[in-house]
């Protein structure tokens, strides 16, 4: 369960300060998939990182999972990154001179557990990606990289997923295929989702749509989406 | 984070930028080996110094007659009661009389020497000693019958092996060699010219070698120089020294103070010597290892640069690190992990460069200089603290040259980063 009350955040710029998030609220129920949609510039992924635990430089209260994140320790902080949020960014940002299987694992390396090589290769197959799991990065094709990190931030079994814009740097047809895996993946886990996109097909799967346009948020129905 | 894991992330970091990883390496390694390199000259040299140009043996006090005399109290002499005064002197542990021969000696020898023909005069000096001080027993060294018996210095033998013999084109000889080889010896003469009281020509027998005999002439025993100076009617009661030796090092300080209270002295010019050439050693040896502790600064301030260039060339890397669980902590291992293997690895391949250039220098040395005294196998003494002194000096620079790095690492943003 995520709760967000009166969020503000702003960021100093050469021009003075530049108000991104206007003290906005919601809320999303465990095992949601809520689409996150807006303008470059709109605040979704300073949104995204504060959900992550990323970004500490907000005002208002973030809850999640019944956690203050403002209140967790730079430990509990890190153990909350590690076990409970995975990323999905709009560029992969998988580690080069790391083959796609010890990308999968790299959420391992920071925890307390040995690395489970059979479940990194379970979810390398589950995104179909199997066969290319001793392959580095640089000989992947963007959608796969975009599958690999989507199965690194899957590792831990998350309670949270977050993901920014995972298909805007893809094709159509690779975009196409995340997103089916995005949200069948969501579906059989039941994994609370925030994802931030243009698709409207992600708009159109997710159980619910939120706009964030100058730092507002607002509901938009099913429907009316577009 | 398991140390498999920060191993392999280590790795990782280091191979980004090889050539920076190298130009930190070649700082460390420089700064080492330069530093390792003069410190085992300096301590080669002075052990040399010690164990063979001037070897003084810390528990041995040499007491001598002062040089002003006092006038109405007349001159304090070392006579057999103040011989035992001193012996009982507390901290003393033995006294060992010396007395020169107070006549002028010489010696000409014209035959064969070691199957070549010599011919040389050179007066010399002779000094009676209680065989005691001479250590291990040394057969024959005793007044009696037949030859003298002398025992020389080995500081004798080398100066005479490495620049003498050499000179002259004469063989080089060995103690064993020596031991047993008889010389004339003339007392009551000199080159230039006779004592009044006549001549007493004899035939000395080398007894043996002992680093407390004389080095500038022949030692003979006591009673022999005794029995010479009685004969020319030379003063045989008084000593020109004794040697004290204290039952430990630490006890010397008193015993010279005690020594000065009976108005006598103590003949302090070889240990004053050993200390001013130990001195100039030290100085020196400070003076370069100076530059290579410059040369490990520079070394950490390279490293610095190049590890601070990689971290934030890989500032992404490090916020994906941070977006899958990365606390603090296990940043900061990872660039200290990356600084320290440059240090361990550069401190150790510096340690190794060290010894290979000592070995190099000796080479050189036995190579291209002629022979001189007191050469050794190496000028160099390269102790374990050593070596750890230089693996320890290439992780410190490695630790003092991530600092800034690792700052720089904490203080990245990586909302903003991965945005």
């Amino acid at each position: 369960m995520i709760c967000v009350e009166g969020l503000s955040r702003s960021h100093r710029t050469d021009d003075g300060e530049l108000r991104v998030l206007r003290g906005i609220s919601f809320s999303v129920a465990e095992g949601e998939l809520v689409a996150l949609s807006g303008p470059s510039g709109a605040g979704k992924s300073t949104l995204l990182h504060i959900l992550g635990g990323l970004d500490r430089g907000y005002a208002g209260k973030v809850e999640v999972f019944g956690r203050d994140l403002a209140r967790l320790g730079e430990k509990e902080l890190g153990a909350y990154r590690n076990r409970e949020v995975g990323f999905v960014f709009q560029a992969s940002h998988l580690v080069s001179g790391l083959s796609a299987l010890e990308n999968v694992l790299l959420p391992a390396y920071f925890g307390g557990a040995p690395p489970e090589r059979t479940r990194a290769m379970d979810l390398l197959a589950r995104v179909g990606l199997a066969e290319r799991a001793a392959h580095p990065p640089s000989r992947l094709s963007g959608g796969e990289k975009q599958r690999v990190a989507l199965a690194r931030a899957l590792y831990h079994a998350p309670r949270l997923l977050l993901a920014d814009e995972p298909t805007g740097a893809l094709d159509p047809e690779n975009a196409r295929k995340v997103i089916a895996l995005l949200r069948d993946l969501c579906r059989e886990t039941r994994i609370t989702a925030v994802v931030a996109s243009h698709e409207p097909e992600i708009w159109r799967a997710a159980d619910r749509h939120l706009r964030l346009e100058e730092g507002v948020l607002r509901e938009i129905p099913a429907e009316g989406a577009a | 984070m398991r140390p498999a894991s920060l191993a392999r992330l280590v790795g990782l970091g280091l191979r980004r930028d090889l050539r920076g990883l190298w130009l930190s390496m070649a700082g460390v390694i420089a700064g080492v080996s330069a530093l390792l390199f003069f410190v085992a000259a300096g301590l080669g040299t002075s052990e040399l110094l010690r164990t063979r140009i001037l070897p003084v043996d810390a528990t041995l006090v040499e007491v001598v007659p002062p040089s002003v005399s006092l006038g109405i109290f007349g001159r304090v002499e070392i006579d057999d009661a103040r011989v035992e005064e001193l012996a009982s002197l507390p901290g003393v542990r033995a006294a060992y009389r010396k007395m020169r021969v107070r006549v002028p000696a010489a010696t000409r020898y014209d035959g064969s020497f070691f199957g070549q023909r010599l011919r040389m005069g050179v007066e010399i000096v002779a000094e009676g000693v209680d065989p005691g001080l001479l250590g291990e027993e040394i057969p024959g060294f005793s007044e009696g019958e037949g030859a003298l018996p002398v025992v020389l210095s080995p500081r004798l033998l080398e100066i005479y092996n490495g620049s003498f013999a050499r000179s002259r084109g004469l063989p080089r000889l060995s103690e064993k060699l020596l031991v047993g080889f008889e010389f004339p010896v003339e007392f009551g003469r000199s080159l230039v010219g006779s004592s009044s009281a006549g001549r007493y020509p004899v035939s000395a027998r080398i007894a043996g070698f002992s680093p407390q005999a004389m080095l500038e002439g022949i030692t003979l025993p006591l009673e022999t120089a005794r029995r010479i100076n009685a004969r020319f009617g030379e003063d045989d009661r008084t000593y020109s020294a004794v040697v004290l030796r204290a039952e430990d090092p630490s006890r010397v300080p008193a015993i010279v103070e005690r020594v000065r209270e009976l108005g006598l002295e103590v003949d302090e010019s070889e240990r004053r010597l050993v200390r001013r050439v130990g001195a100039a050693i030290a100085l020196a040896t400070s003076m370069l290892s100076l530059l290579g502790l410059l040369v490990c600064a520079l070394a950490s301030v390279n490293i610095a640069l190049t590890l601070g260039a990689s971290v934030r060339s890989r500032a992404v890397e490090f916020g994906i690190f941070r977006a899958v669980g990365a606390r603090d902590r296990d940043l900061r291992a990872l660039v200290l992990g990356e600084a320290l293997a440059v240090g361990l690895v550069g401190g150790l391949l510096g340690v190794g460069l060290a010894r290979l250039a000592a070995v190099a220098a000796d080479a050189a040395v036995a190579a291209w200089l002629p022979p001189f005294p007191f050469q050794p196998e190496t000028f160099f003494r390269f102790p374990l603290w050593l070596h750890l002194v230089g693996v320890g000096l290439g992780l410190l620079a490695a630790l003092l040259g991530a600092v800034a790095p690792v700052r720089r690492v904490l203080r990245q943003d990586p909302a903003r980063i991965l945005a």
